[in-house]
């Protein structure tokens, strides 16, 4: 019987976050304007916008704080509006502020949220202690907030996120005010957290980071989705070839005279003693580059290719406009 | 250079806002409804009480609680609130001085207050026209009231220049007043050996409500002492809070928790212990209500100061009683100086079990929304009725005590009279619409009124608590203060009702006379005491119901700031791409794929 019916075509699997339309207005002022994303499992997706494009709108919509004024916004399969319990068990929020009673200790703090998601009691103990290891902050469990670092802060937000083990975490500007140890800390733990599975959004302004730490990105301005897919398509599409710098001893203006001549360079021009070389073609070998130079006799002392980098990204496809 | 430039500041601020001009017309209006209403009281009795006494009276008394609760609604937590919210800082990083600050936070909680003061001043001055009123009495009555005014936001500004938590800012501050008020008269009572006749004003010179009760229509030669000299105390908490401000605005909470051995942290919170065990009976029931319970120091407080007034009011019930029972002859001014402050004392507490029950359903809000914690609470499976049920629950554990210790003290002070009467027949005389009525009654004559009037206070004291529960929940919800929430939930719950059925309870016993009731005065306060009661307790559950019903509806709105805010479902949302059919390797048997 089964050797006669068709091989089944398996179900692709639910994203973790789907927007379709997805709108929110405050008033007369539209924050989210029909803003349709999706965000696949296992991803670390950066979420870019200047400040009041919406990042933190969207992320408040996915984490049923705030209802959306039109369209729709699933995660994991369940709507933010019609099934909103159901999406609180599964995510994990982190707002861009640290919401702490300072008088309460780390691990009753924890315990706390433990019990708002009504982890059993005896399960409790063991997960405060296992997210306190995961971030770091075992030996501050009888430590008051209050007596924290900001840096601590953060981490002992992320573990209160991760206490109920959600699929899906929103973190909005987690490494904002961070001294750079902390914040490399941070990124460090959460490339451990995607490495465990969990589907991480994260907003920051912090490109740099981003563009090593995530997979996929969404550039959002005015409300509305620019661009979203993988950080390197985003550069590919804006960048318009390849650059290399180059540095030479002496006679830098005969350099760049021999390389105008070649076919593959659309552009040349010195910098402040260096010399920009645009390529045609971003996939373009740049090897002939230094082959030209030190067959005409001149001493090369540099070579780098410019990698386009997210933030020249961001500043060119965003014109910093907000609503 | 600008001298006071934060007041500059504020006075510009004031005299472009709509609201300054709408908050006197406001308090003129309030102040002219009930010069009407009492006129007509006044016309009602023929003549036997004079109306521009009777009008100026009841609008002098209203003015001046007005003016001496000031400091404790408007500037208690004023500079304590920048602090928390570490802006006071921001401020001395500028070249601004500890007075510049003062005054200008002083002049931005009370310019209104003083402005709604002015408005109702000629109102007042109606009293005049209508006669039996002079004119020094008039002037001496707004000076104290202005004074008044001047010193109860003074002395708030002190208690908060020293304080950073908002409950205990207005618990210092309200006990500040309570003693000055009443505590240092009682003062020179003491040194009177409890004689009236043997008092002297040496401590009550300082005290706004000596003052104020003496400036009537005779000569008070103390007036121009008094007056300056609580000007001068005025002016010195003033400066003293200029002083102590720059002092105390860090932040030194971190460092302190970090440092040292956190006996405050004990205090409140319990040893590590208690904590513990706390949070094992509590958490996995409602951790919402171990959140509302967490903190120990106020239930702690409100019982000690409750024990403490039930076992010294028992004592004096007990006392009195025994006494009354050989010979009242006996009682000495001590004893009866005894007898009237431990009364003083219970009302005391009842009026501060309103305050504190007020203060601490809105606090809980307020506090939760400014630090973020509801935004976090409403993104996990808590719902919003969860956490008002658990913070109901948190009242009621804190405060049932202390209720059932005023219930049963109200009750045995009852019983206590009405025994004493039955023991000394009185002879009672009602003067009403002209109608004199002499009643020669033994005391068990009035049982009946005393009955009725502590089921009456019973019934209506607990459902004013109730309702200060619940509409001081809403009020914190809505309200980014926790001064303003509670100012709102006493004025709105208590104060305006209680102004309103005031006046009905008149008005009902006037409508009684042409009915032939007056017979019997019994009757006649009776019934009108139990229409006002009933009128109170719908004004309670009106109170309890609406806050209950909005805190259902509209608790996620407020915190998100969602005001209106409507979601317009567009359909069911469109299925996801779907994924290319997957090519099974050949030989493998198709059911692998369904896996």
């Amino acid at each position: 019987m089964n050797s006669a019916a068709p091989p089944p075509i398996s179900a692709p699997p639910l994203p973790a976050v789907r927007t379709v339309g997805l709108t929110r207005a405050y008033g007369p002022m539209l924050a989210l304007n029909a803003l349709d994303l999706t965000v696949n499992r296992g991803d670390l997706f950066g979420f870019i916008g200047s400040n009041g494009a919406g990042k933190t709108t969207t992320l408040r919509i996915l984490a049923t704080f705030l209802a959306p004024t039109s369209g729709q916004a699933s995660v994991l399969g369940h709507d933010v509006v019609r099934d909103a319990d159901a999406v609180r068990h599964v995510i994990g929020y982190m707002p861009d502020f640290f919401g702490v009673y300072k008088d309460m200790e780390v691990t009753e703090y924890l315990d706390f949220f433990g019990a708002c998601y009504k982890i059993p009691t005896a399960q409790r103990e063991k997960t405060v202690n296992d997210v306190l290891e995961l971030v770091g902050l075992s030996e501050k469990k009888g430590a008051l907030i209050g007596a924290l670092s900001r840096g601590m802060q953060q981490r002992l937000g992320l573990a209160r996120v991760l206490i109920h083990d959600p699929q899906l975490l929103l973190l909005d500007e987690p490494a904002s005010g961070l001294d750079p140890r902390a914040r490399i800390e941070m990124m460090a733990i959460l490339q451990e957290l995607q490495r465990l599975g969990k589907t991480i959004i994260i907003s920051s302004h912090i490109l740099s980071e981003l563009q090593t730490l995530c997979n996929r990105v969404a550039i959002i301005e005015k409300g509305q989705l620019i661009y979203a897919g993988p950080v390197q398509g985003v550069r590919d599409q804006m960048s318009s070839g390849l650059v290399v710098w180059v540095r030479v001893a002496a006679e830098t203006d005969r350099a760049v005279e021999l390389l105008k001549a070649r076919p593959e360079v659309a552009e040349v021009a010195p910098v402040d003693g260096r010399i920009k070389v645009q390529l045609v073609d971003h996939d373009t070998d740049h090897s002939f580059v230094a082959d030209t130079l030190v067959r005409a006799g001149l001493k090369l002392t540099g070579l780098q290719e410019d990698e386009l980098g997210l933030e020249e990204v961001f500043l060119r496809v965003t014109r910093g406009e907000t609503q | 250079m600008t001298f006071l430039p934060i007041v500059e500041r504020e006075l510009r601020v004031a005299a472009r806002s709509r609201f300054t001009f709408w908050s006197r017309l406001a308090a003129a209006a309030f102040a002219l409804v009930i010069f009407i209403a009492l006129q007509f009281i006044a016309q009602a009795t023929r003549g036997a009480i004079g109306a521009g006494q009777l009008e100026f009276a009841i609008l002098k008394w209203l003015a001046f609680a007005y003016a001496y609760a000031a400091g404790l609604f408007l500037t208690a937590d004023s500079l304590s609130e920048e602090k928390r919210e570490g802006t006071l800082g921001l401020l001395f990083l500028t070249d601004l001085r500890g007075y510049d600050v003062v005054f200008g936070k002083l002049l931005t909680q009370s310019l209104r207050a003083f402005y709604a003061l002015l408005a109702a001043f000629p109102i007042m001055g109606l009293a005049l026209l209508a006669g039996g009123v002079t004119g020094g009495e008039f002037w001496r009555a707004m000076l104290v009231i202005c004074n008044t005014l001047f010193f109860s936001l003074s002395l708030g500004m002190l208690v908060s220049s020293i304080s950073r938590d908002s409950t205990k800012a207005l618990n210092g501050t309200l006990l500040l007043l309570v003693v000055i008020v009443g505590g240092l008269p009682l003062a020179d009572l003491a040194l009177a050996g409890f004689e009236y006749r043997k008092f002297e004003a040496v401590f009550s010179d300082a005290s706004p409500g000596y003052l104020f009760s003496n400036a009537g229509g005779y000569r008070f030669s103390g007036f121009w002492i008094c007056l300056p000299l609580q000007n001068a105390l005025a002016w010195a908490f003033l400066v003293l809070a200029s002083v102590l401000t720059p002092r105390s605005w860090q932040d030194k909470a971190a460092a302190s928790i970090a440092s040292r051995p956190r006996l405050s942290h004990r205090w409140r919170f319990g040893g590590p212990r208690a904590r513990v065990a706390l949070r094992q009976r509590l958490l996995a029931k409602d951790p919402m209500l171990w959140l509302s319970l967490r903190d120990r120091w106020l239930p702690r407080l409100v019982w000690t100061l409750t024990v403490i007034v039930l076992l010294i009011r028992a004592s004096s019930l007990a006392f009195s009683f025994v006494v009354y029972s050989a010979d009242a002859s006996v009682l000495s001014p001590v004893l009866q100086a005894f007898l009237q402050l431990t009364t003083a004392l219970e009302w005391l507490l009842r009026l501060a079990l309103y305050l504190w029950i007020a203060s601490q359903a809105s606090r809980f809000f307020v506090d939760a929304i400014r630090n973020g914690a509801l935004e976090l609470l409403l993104v996990t499976p808590v719902n919003p009725w969860q956490i008002v049920r658990a913070q109901w629950a948190a009242l009621w554990r804190t405060f049932w005590f202390p209720v059932i210790c005023v219930v049963l003290l109200q009750l045995a002070g009852t019983a206590a009279t009405v025994l004493q009467m039955k023991s000394y027949p009185v002879t009672s005389t009602v003067t009403m619409g002209g109608k004199t009525t002499t009643t020669r009654s033994a005391g068990f004559d009035l049982s009946v009124y005393q009955v009725t009037s502590v089921s009456v206070g019973v019934l209506t004291f607990v459902a004013g608590l109730a309702a200060a529960a619940w509409f001081g929940m809403w009020m914190g919800l809505t309200n980014r203060k926790a001064s303003v929430a509670l100012l709102k939930t006493i004025c709105y719950v208590f104060v305006l009702p209680w102004i309103g059925l005031m006046f009905a309870r008149v008005f009902i016993m006037f409508a009684l006379i042409p009915a032939g009731i007056a017979g019997s005065p019994t009757v006649m306060l009776v019934v009108p005491m139990l229409i006002v009661g009933v009128l109170n307790l719908g004004k309670d559950c009106f109170f309890i119901w609406w806050a209950h019903l909005s805190l259902r509806v509209h608790f996620r709105e407020k915190v998100t700031g969602d005001k209106g805010h409507r979601y317009r479902p567009s359909g069911s949302m469109p299925p996801p791409p779907a994924a290319p059919p997957v090519i099974l390797p050949p030989g493998l048997p198709p059911a692998a794929n369904a896996i």
